[in-house]
């Protein structure tokens, strides 16, 4: 959870980035996003693993943003990723290991029973989350799936909507085994491209 | 793939019969009385009533089952559940009621959990306010379930189950936290919808980008401490994406 050092396409300045014409676009957004950084110092943000009529879009774009595709992308040699809030809030985690890095969103589908209007059914995200498992554990008492995360929160676990929309949360500790932030319960290792 | 299309979570509803199912499919979210699930005690002449003029039901003397399930595909075209144009009292035995659908759009990061909420705001009940989701001590338990119960059938990768749960649902079931299902097999008992309180997960999560769905009962009871009101709890998934 220390400053990354390496190329990242944003630079962090007081924990806040500051880089080229897609940040501008990430606020607009109104979205979190991740950005993945490969050993050799590469970097895939996920703006760049969304295929529009087959070809990557070059900015992010939040009416493209649920066909990113996190389990597509290389995920040999990968090292770091971060969370780049709306806000410009940037969290990151350092992996020393292949397959330890992850990301999911957390939301709710709406499947029936009208609210009668008070707001838009369907889809909604709650939280975007990264994290890393721990290996070793560092602690006597760490277990097997421990892992330290960052997650950005659009509402909090109990659902209320955040004013200003959105923060950025930890870092905190949990457990792939049985994820306890909103409840999500035990994450799909395979989907995940994870390996304890 | 990655988050499921707008249209790639859908729920099925059983509007034919137990023995020869029809499943009928509402699209997630509802609008203008469209895509809903609705409940009453009376099972005749209601499939073409909007929702706006849905009749209420006077609160029994005991806690009991709410007789009779409709699946609203626009706000004046509904069907019982099951039964169709004829819809059939509810009872533990047609096992054959809803399905839970996804596409191959999409890839879960964790198994999928099926609850409710109270609004769209997605806020979790208060137990024991005396809200349909909410409960009440004595008519759902000393520890307040949802009057919304329902159980599941196995781990979401399309297993159709040979017969009905082993218990009929009471006012009084449900589990703090997760119930899951076993692969194959139904939750002993139903489980109440009571937001992130009282929910089930899934057995396992989905494979990845692959079409599925997930088989489930619900049952929704009312008794004498029910506080009256006009409820539209929202039926939900909750879920995780890559």
């Amino acid at each position: 959870m220390t400053e990354v050092g390496a190329p990242w396409i944003f630079k962090r300045v007081q924990g806040r980035v500051q880089g080229p014409d897609a940040m501008r676009f990430i606020t607009l957004s109104g979205v979190s996003w991740w950005e993945a950084l490969y050993e050799d110092g590469r970097t895939v943000g996920e703006w760049d693993s969304i295929l529009q009529d087959r070809r990557r879009i070059k900015v992010p774009r939040r009416d493209l943003a649920r066909g990113s595709r996190w389990e597509e992308i290389d995920h040999k040699n990968l090292r770091g990723l971060r969370l780049i809030g709306p806000s410009g809030e940037v969290a990151d985690v350092r992996a020393k290991r292949d397959h330890t890095l992850f990301q999911f969103k957390i939301g709710t589908v709406m499947l029936t029973q009208n609210d009668r209007g008070q707001r838009a059914m369907g889809q909604h995200r709650q939280a975007h989350v990264i994290g890393c498992i721990e290996d070793p554990p560092p602690l006597q008492d760490s277990k097997v799936g421990t892992c330290v995360c960052f997650a950005w929160e659009h509402e909090d676990s109990q659902g209320f909507r955040l004013d200003p929309p959105g923060r950025m949360v930890g870092p905190f500790v949990d457990s792939v085994l049985d994820f306890q932030f909103h409840k999500v319960g035990p994450l799909g290792l395979e989907n995940l491209s994870l390996k304890l | 793939m990655a988050d499921f299309g707008a249209t790639g979570v859908t729920v099925q509803g059983n509007t034919g019969s137990q023995g020869t199912p029809t499943w009928t499919a509402i699209n997630s979210g509802g609008t203008a009385g469209a895509n809903e699930v609705r409940y009453s005690d009376t099972g005749t002449g209601l499939t073409a009533t909007a929702s706006a003029s849905w009749p209420s039901q006077v609160r029994p003397a005991t806690v009991q089952v709410v007789a009779f399930t409709y699946l609203f595909t626009t706000d004046t075209a509904g069907n019982g559940v099951p039964g169709g144009a004829t819809p059939v009292t509810y009872s533990n035995a047609n096992y054959n009621m809803f399905r839970l659908n996804w596409d191959a759009s999409g890839t879960f990061a964790s198994a999928p959990i099926l609850t409710a909420y109270p609004t769209t705001g997605h806020t979790t009940p208060t137990r024991g306010d005396n809200s349909i989701l909410g409960g009440n001590t004595t008519d759902t338990g000393a520890t307040a379930r949802s009057y919304l119960k329902a159980n599941a059938y196995g781990n979401g990768a399309s297993q159709a189950p040979a017969a009905a749960p082993t218990n009929a649902p009471t006012g009084t079931d449900g589990t703090t936290g997760a119930l899951t299902p076993g692969a194959a097999a139904w939750l002993t008992n139903y489980q109440g919808l009571q937001g992130d309180n009282d929910y089930i997960l899934c057995t396992a999560t989905p494979a990845a980008a692959t079409a599925n769905w997930w088989q489930f009962e619900m049952a929704l009871f009312t008794g004498p401490n029910l506080s009256p009101a006009t409820y539209t709890p929202v039926l939900s998934m909750k879920y995780t994406w890559t």
